[in-house]
């Protein structure tokens, strides 16, 4: 199945008013950020690539269609930071985005498609499809995708429910055991990246027990794929007699992982519990809030807190920061819906320093005040939510908002 | 808020339907979480309830959403959302009663008119 590109919305693209306006956001000491484009759309990830001398392009994924395309591309001819031209093209629409080998690879809820990518802002040609046969799933249906540079590429196939309930997300239902959602499902699964028309049911299951890694790259200075994994929702809602509101607004644990060919996260069978720092058995399964889980699955590499809602990382390679930045991950967090009736939480950009694999100290906040307001009680109510993350030629790093399609460009001005 | 007090008090009048102001903890129990407190719900994930048709529209649609969940098949199903509704077949007739005329009331301004019959003879 080939899709036709459908006519092209092209433009010349004025210089943006809210360019040296308050951008809305926060970021650290000696650190810019400028609004770099704005009202593309509901904004998903993000991939970014030189052009020319100077120059730099951005595609932007659209989760729905906007003036009758998916994607949007974006041209700084001579990387000043603002756009010269903005272009729109894809009979498509979806949340995974990445450039490799030659192509700009798309991800929709069922297939993964690419199309060449030439010197022109919009490719010339088709898309091809790459990979499909995954099944229709209304939750957690993004597809998103890593690239090792080896020919591999890598898509999150996420979990079709909470928690695998023999009753999707009702009070005290138990948890299917073995859980079938896991056979096709609730992991990452291996393709050629350059091979057409790959149906997942032939596919190679990478790595399982993941219930959404809507956050998904490639590092390429450790040589390995992580995730951020969106844990489980409703805690005290299901389980009334266990938890709490205010273990269910912490609990659990957002957590990031190293993922290898077979490992397995635990998921449904296990969450992450941020206070007591251990893996813990799932209500589902017998769990108590205190059961250690019973099997064997990978420890997070970091425990973020409950709900925030990781949806895009990227490893930082590029020189342009300060050397505590240097193959660090930035990890974008959407913000919660259900940590009521505590406050929201997430609707920030976060830092993790590594070295060799691992974490090389605390995370922190990088980019912050995306919600607009100090207490938040509903995503609706929200400025921004941080989405997608590409890194620029000249080292900056691009962050989208999902709610209006805003761009912000963040750049290192000290010395 | 006085019309809010006469329609409870029009519904005392008839011990039969079930009291709004019930619902309404009942409605952050249960419904919430999804639905937010204030009825909005999640932008792409849970649909609102405010100006909603099936919660301004015949009862007899909320009842069967809320008894079996819903699913792609329904009438009204709005697909931009990705959450799954569960059934609440759990809760008992008075307490669905109850919710229902809750969101009914505070969401679509409709006085509480459903009784525990009505769930009773909506059960499959």
């Amino acid at each position: 199945m080939r899709h036709a590109l459908l006519p092209l919305c092209l433009a010349l693209y004025m210089p943006l008013a809210a360019h040296a306006q308050d951008t809305g956001i926060t970021v650290p000491d000696e650190f810019k950020a400028e609004v770099f484009a704005d009202d593309l759309g509901f904004a998903r990830h993000i991939a970014a690539r030189p052009y020319g001398e100077d120059g730099q392009d951005l595609y932007i994924a659209l989760r729905r269609q906007k003036d009758g395309h998916g994607i949007v591309a974006l041209r700084d001819r001579d990387g000043d930071g603002v756009v010269d031209e903005k272009a729109s093209f894809g009979d498509l629409q979806g949340t995974g985005i990445e450039i490799a080998h030659g192509h700009l690879y798309f991800g929709t809820n069922l297939e993964v498609l690419r199309i060449p990518l030439g010197d022109d802002l919009v490719p010339q040609g088709a898309f091809e499809v790459i990979a499909t046969g995954f099944p229709e799933q209304r939750q957690h249906a993004a597809k998103t995708l890593a690239f090792d540079g080896s020919g591999g590429m890598y898509v999150n196939v996420g979990a079709p429910s909470n928690a695998c309930q023999e009753r999707a997300r009702t009070k005290g239902s138990r948890g299917l055991s073995p859980c079938p959602q896991l056979d096709q499902q609730a992991g990452i699964w291996k393709f050629d990246a350059e091979k057409p028309g790959q149906d997942q049911k032939q596919a190679a299951r990478y790595a399982t027990g993941i219930r959404n890694a809507v956050a998904l790259a490639w590092d390429k200075h450790s040589d390995a794929l992580y995730f951020a994994q969106h844990g489980r929702d409703q805690l005290s809602q299901l389980f009334p007699d266990l938890y709490n509101d205010r273990d269910n607004a912490e609990n659990p644990a957002e957590e990031v992982h190293r993922a290898s060919n077979g490992s397995d996260h635990g998921w449904p069978y296990s969450y992450y519990d941020v206070e007591q720092g251990a893996r813990l058995q799932a209500p589902e399964y017998g769990g108590d809030g205190k059961m250690d889980a019973q099997g064997e699955f990978m420890p997070p590499l970091v425990a973020f807190p409950g709900h925030w809602g990781p949806n895009d990382m990227i490893f930082y390679g590029h020189d342009a920061f300060p050397q505590k930045y240097r193959n660090g991950v930035f990890i974008a967090f959407h913000g919660s819906w259900n940590r009521a009736p505590l406050p929201q939480g997430g609707y920030n950009v976060a830092f993790v320093p590594m070295k060799s694999g691992k974490p090389a100290g605390d995370w922190e906040i990088f980019a912050d005040g995306f919600k607009g307001a100090d207490i938040l009680k509903s995503p609706r109510d929200a400025a921004a939510r941080p989405m997608g993350l590409a890194v620029g030629r000249d080292g900056a790093l691009f962050i989208a908002d999902s709610l209006k399609g805003k761009i912000w460009k963040v750049t290192y001005v000290g010395k | 808020m006085w019309v809010s007090k006469a329609l409870i008090a029009v519904a005392a009048l008839f011990p039969h339907i079930s009291l709004a102001e019930d619902g309404k903890s009942l409605y952050e129990d249960h419904c919430a979480t999804c639905h937010q407190a204030d009825g909005y719900g999640v932008p792409f994930i849970n649909p609102p309830l405010v100006d909603s048709a099936v919660v301004a529209g015949d009862p007899s649609t909320l009842s069967h959403w809320v008894l079996n969940g819903n699913s792609p098949d329904d009438a009204g199903y709005e697909s931009e959302f990705s959450g799954l509704m569960p059934g609440f077949d759990q809760l008992s007739d008075a307490e669905l009663a109850a919710i229902l005329n809750y969101i009914r009331q505070e969401f679509a301004d409709i006085p509480p008119s459903l009784t525990e019959e009505d769930l009773h003879s909506a059960r499959p």
